[in-house]
């Protein structure tokens, strides 16, 4: 038969290419090889969204962010600031050098503060209170605002130092692709980006003034999606993955228990994986009662198990997320069709056409559009869940899957959207006065739209309130506020799960910001090749 | 028969027509879509502030009047300026063809694969008048590309762990990525091809000159099969030159299936981002390729069988 | 042949009774990612869901947009097909060029762009698709429909003064049966592979989902690191099943037009 040799001629193509012998290693070198389906297209971290992730890798921040979301000195040794709240003064660390060996001065920390503000638009918004930045000596930056501003470092935790005498050349920083775009003081030094195969080396900075990495070569290399990536993984290609703010789908991690030589690390998520957020500008949404009665027509339980594996566990009303500091504890949120019913029928939306859905009490059809992003599988999943929840307690439900793009505009922009499923990420939670209250307040991104005068009145206080203990108060508030009024209903608090392979590396950290790439691992890991 | 230069005109029209549609299309669709590019490169804090977007928006030109932009877009075309990619930050041209290449690499040697095979084994069901290869050949077109894909990807990568995945390819030693993905796409194109080829040969086989040859007691096989393959030759040239004018853009499916950095990837993210100048010049580039596939293969029939010349 | 009519007739009627025959399957959740046993015969995909409930839920899905939307261009592509083959006016230049226009667009990438445009419905879907795959139905006629103008009985029957529409009605729509069916089942198979491709990479109907759109999930949320092969086999053979049964049908279809073909040149 001819076919026959058509077929086996095929046959032994796969074979013979699939023999093709695997890549030799590094020799002695320490090297780590970090998977991640992060798409970077460009070494230019104001351009590149997701090179930019890994700036901290780089070049260090005058703060970090730690535990429960706590603010640390990184290059700032210390900072004041004044009574009125308006006037920042940090004093830099002596032993900070760039990696072509200059000092890391206060000159660079105020150019740095000016230039972002002027060239990126990201950075307008972030340092939009301040007025201006000045570097009083070598090692002290004085930066003033124009109204005080509590939760500033928060901002600050996400600017990363520039040395001057390279970027004040640069008139156009989202087009400069040079090797000096990516020079600081950080742990590592970038090498090269190939984008053939994908692949991202770093090399260790040994004059970092924390100390030598204990990795000598850091290796990112791109996948387009999970999957590839953990083949990868479970062949041993690579010894860890990355995502900012996320670990693996937790379907997928059934599918690697019990493989050979692969561990986990698991923690708690400071973000709120998926909310469901309501439009409190919108009628019916703007009544209290109705989305308290949404909140008890929830199968909490059933995204726990089935849109996370068991990787979550059932929230409580009050947002925000276990592992913050100043966190409180309010009621569990549960399911309780009854009280959903019976909620929804004092409020006057009854089924007044007797066609199964309830309707709006002067007695037009009701239905309910739920947006969510199509890009994260795990929310268009959790959407047909609500859908079906919802629509258990006689609620028509419209689902609206919008794409990255369309999402945004929708939310951030024309605030069209009525109730949506969404996500935080921890630095996200950390914004505006910090708590969420960023995603919740019409004044900012405000998902929520929320602009009740209580609300205001505790995120005003909290934006001007310094005072450890006065804050500790306020935050409080907020999280009986959120728990009472439900501007949003998280729907699971997820765990972050962050698969490596314990026969190549031991001891990565997890920082609750960046995740394993935070400079906590570089001190700690152990490579064991 | 009118011939020669209407016949000429016509052509030349359909061509034109063609490219206009798809570049208009490709200047309506994109910016028909909802969802606005500028957000996308600078999250969501940038709509905190209105003017900035609005002065991103002036300098990529999105702040004009819809015609403008349009005339604009026609004369970019002309002068060959495909314009700079508000999501990668570079030159349009000099991003697709750090991806094109790949996409040529992977679909080029299919394509030749494919099509040989596929006429080869096409004809021959034709000429023996086969019916169980046919109904394989039916199977193997019927079978979704992108499932072939992901049944491959279970048995080769996953369970027997050969043929690494991810990325393209940088050194000859990565050659082995390629397997699977062209693997897929030769058998898919061999289904194709054989499936269209036998309809030609048979359908020569059924005019009537050669029935007529039968008839009048022709039989040296030789004589018969060089009748039948000078007649089925231009429309199978013809046939396979459209073929490979669809390599380029053709492997959506199998690049999304195993994440292969090429063409197909690309429209997909760009559309995701509504990166509308990479779309804009991809659309223009298949076009002119899908064009010039379809020019060549009406000259090669035209050449070989004088019939066609009128 | 049999077989093949016995594979459409089944999925058509599963298709139509699917609402009662999902009656008889477990609605329970399972564990996620259960493999098949007398619970769940087919196991249970990513959300605990039963996959043979699925495959049925998502055959009405699939035969309905692909038998509506091939059913769409079929009878546009006819139209056209006839009118530009049939009047040599330049209205049908035109359309023949756009016929021919339209065949050498690469859908895919076009279809997928549309896709984002338009919210995903049914409605939509089809639509989409039927815009996108009538040109093949309308070459095919438009080349019969010439051939037949140009035949002993119709020129006779212009000799007789009947009009342009009794001509179609009568002497050309009949003889355009075998191939308007072959190419019919064609565009069914068609439209179906075009619609999961569309489903598979997320662009589908999220409250309805086919066939593709269970491959979509299957896919994303690592079925196959979950060795879970039953959440995309199954989907994959019924699409290709489907397929292979219409493309059969048309292939005996264009026989009997072969055949047919022939005795008219003798």
């Amino acid at each position: 038969m001819r076919k026959c040799l058509v077929i086996s001629l095929v046959v032994i193509l796969i074979f013979l290419s699939g023999c093709a012998a695997d890549r030799e290693v590094g020799k002695k070198e320490k090297t780590i090889v970090i998977g991640t389906t992060m798409p970077i297209k460009a070494e230019n971290i104001f351009a590149d969204y997701y090179f930019g992730i890994l700036r901290d890798l780089m070049m260090d921040r005058l703060v970090s962010i730690g535990e429960g979301g706590k603010i640390y000195p990184e290059l700032a040794e210390s900072w004041e600031v004044t009574e009125s709240g308006k006037v920042w003064i940090f004093k830099l660390r002596k032993n900070a050098t760039f990696h072509d060996g200059s000092k890391l001065t206060a000159e660079d920390v105020a150019f740095t503060i000016n230039y972002l503000r002027e060239k990126i638009p990201e950075y307008r918004a972030h340092l939009a209170l301040v007025e201006k930045a000045e570097a009083v000596d070598e090692r002290t930056v004085k930066i003033t605002l124009s109204k005080p501003w509590s939760n500033f470092l928060w901002n600050l935790a996400v600017m990363n130092v520039l040395p001057k005498r390279v970027w004040e050349k640069v008139d156009k920083p989202l087009e400069f692709f040079d090797l000096n775009a990516t020079l600081g003081n950080g742990p590592f030094i970038f090498e090269k980006f190939d984008k053939a195969s994908g692949l991202l080396v770093f090399k260790a900075n040994a004059n970092y003034w924390k100390g030598k990495p204990n990795v000598d070569r850091l290796i990112f290399r791109v996948f387009g999606n999970d999957q590839a990536m953990l083949m990868a993984l479970l062949k041993g290609e690579i010894d860890t993955i990355y995502f900012y703010a996320r670990g693996i789908d937790p379907a997928i991690v059934p599918g690697l228990l019990g493989k050979e030589n692969i561990s986990f690390i698991i923690v708690e998520n400071l973000g709120v994986d998926n909310a469901l957020w309501f439009n409190c500008k919108r009628y019916p949404f703007n009544i209290t009662e109705f989305r308290v009665a949404i909140s008890y027509a929830l199968s909490y339980e059933d995204y726990v198990k089935y849109i996370s594996a068991g990787y979550a566990e059932v929230p409580n009303a009050g947002f925000v997320p276990k592992g913050w500091g100043f966190y409180k504890e309010t009621k569990k949120l549960e399911k309780n069709l009854t009280k959903a019913s019976s909620i929804l029928d004092s409020l006057g939306f009854k089924d007044c056409d007797k066609d199964g859905w309830r309707d709006y009490p002067n007695c037009t059809a009701l239905e309910i559009r739920l947006a969510y992003r199509t890009d994260i599988v795990e929310s268009s999943r959790l959407a047909e869940f609500v859908k079906s929840d919802l629509e258990k307690v006689g609620l028509r439900i419209r689902l609206q899957p919008l794409d990255i793009a369309s999402f945004r505009q929708v939310l951030d922009r024309d605030k069209t959207h009525e109730i949506v499923i969404s996500r935080t990420t921890m630095w996200g939670m950390g914004m505006w006065a910090g708590y969420g209250t960023g995603y919740f307040d019409a004044r900012n991104i405000g998902w929520a739209v929320v602009s009740d005068a209580e609300f205001f009145e505790v995120v005003d206080a909290l934006l001007n309130e310094t005072k450890e203990e006065n804050r500790q108060k306020l935050v409080h508030k907020l999280q009986d506020l959120y728990a009472e009024k439900l501007y949003a209903i998280p729907l699971y608090w997820g765990k972050i799960v962050q698969p490596y392979r314990s026969d190549k590396v031991e001891s990565l950290v997890y920082n609750p910001m960046m995740g394993i790439i935070g400079d906590e691992t570089w001190f700690k890991v152990q490579v064991k090749k | 028969m009118v011939q020669g230069s209407s016949e000429k005109v016509t052509v030349f029209f359909r061509y034109f027509l063609t490219f206009f549609l798809v570049v208009t299309l490709n200047f309506v669709i994109p910016r028909a879509m909802p969802g606005d590019p500028v957000v996308n490169l600078f999250g969501e804090e940038a709509y905190l502030h209105p003017e900035i977007l609005q002065e991103i928006r002036k300098e990529f030109g999105l702040d004009k009047p819809l015609i403008e932009q349009y005339f604009l877009y026609i004369e970019n075309l002309f002068t060959g300026n495909f314009g700079y990619s508000f999501s990668f930050h570079k030159p349009v041209l000099e991003v697709i063809s750090e991806y094109m290449w790949r996409t040529i690499l992977l679909t080029l040697p299919s394509t030749v694969v494919g099509v040989l095979f596929g006429v080869y084994v096409g004809s021959l069901i034709a000429w023996k008048k086969k019916q169980v290869e046919v109904v394989l050949m039916i199977v193997v077109y019927s079978i979704p590309v992108y499932w072939l894909g992901i049944i491959f990807l279970y048995f080769f990568s996953y369970k027997a762990g050969i043929f690494p995945l991810g990325g393209a390819i940088s050194s000859f030693e990565d050659v082995n990525k390629l397997i699977l993905p062209s693997t897929t796409i030769v058998l898919h194109l061999i289904a194709i091809n054989a499936l269209m080829s036998r309809a030609i040969v048979s359908g020569t086989m059924n005019e009537s000159f050669i029935v007529t040859a039968i008839a009048k007691g022709l039989k040296g096989e030789t004589v018969l099969r060089r009748h039948v393959i000078r007649a089925s030759l231009a429309p199978i040239i013809a046939m396979s030159a459209i073929e490979f004018g669809f390599a380029f853009s053709g492997s959506i499916l199998v690049e999304i299936v195993f994440s292969y950095p090429g063409i197909g990837l690309l429209i997909w993210e760009a559309v995701r981002v509504r990166d509308y100048p990479i779309l804009q010049a991809i659309f223009i580039l298949v076009a002119i390729i899908v064009i010039s596939a379809n020019a060549i293969a009406d000259l090669i029939s035209k050449a070989i069988d004088p019939r066609l010349r009128s | 042949m049999k077989v093949s009519i016995l594979t459409v007739a089944f999925f058509i009627l599963l298709a139509i009774f699917s609402d009662q025959v999902v009656e008889l399957v477990p609605l329970k959740r399972g564990e996620i990612f259960s493999p098949p046993s007398s619970d769940h015969l087919l196991g249970t995909n990513d959300v605990g869901e039963d996959v043979l409930k699925e495959l049925i839920i998502a055959t009405k899905v699939s035969v309905v947009i692909s038998l509506f939307s091939a059913t769409l261009s079929a009878i546009l592509g006819l139209f056209i097909g006839i009118f530009s083959g049939y009047y040599r006016s330049l209205t049908a230049k035109i359309f023949e060029t756009f016929t021919e226009v339209f065949l050498v667009i690469p859908t895919l990438p076009l279809l997928i762009v549309f896709s984002f445009h338009l919210p995903p419905s049914i409605f939509n879907i089809i639509l989409l698709i039927a815009l996108f795959s009538w040109p093949s139905m309308a070459r095919i006629v438009r080349a019969r429909v010439f051939q037949l103008r140009n035949s002993g009985f119709v020129q006779s029957a212009i000799l007789f003064g009947a009009s342009d529409f009794r001509i179609i009605l009568h002497h050309i729509i009949p003889n355009l049966s075998e191939i308007f069916f072959a190419r019919f089942s064609m565009l069914v198979a068609y439209s179906l592979i075009v619609e999961s491709s569309l489903s598979f990479i997320g662009l589908a109907d999220p409250t309805n989902k086919s066939w593709g759109a269970m491959l979509h999930y299957a896919l994303k949320r690592g079925a196959i690191l979950n060795d879970a092969w039953w959440c995309f086999v199954p989907p994959g053979v019924c699409i290709a099943l489907l397929a292979v049964s219409f493309l059969l049908l048309s292939f005996e279809f264009e026989k009997v037009r072969l055949t047919e073909k022939f005795s008219i040149n003798k």
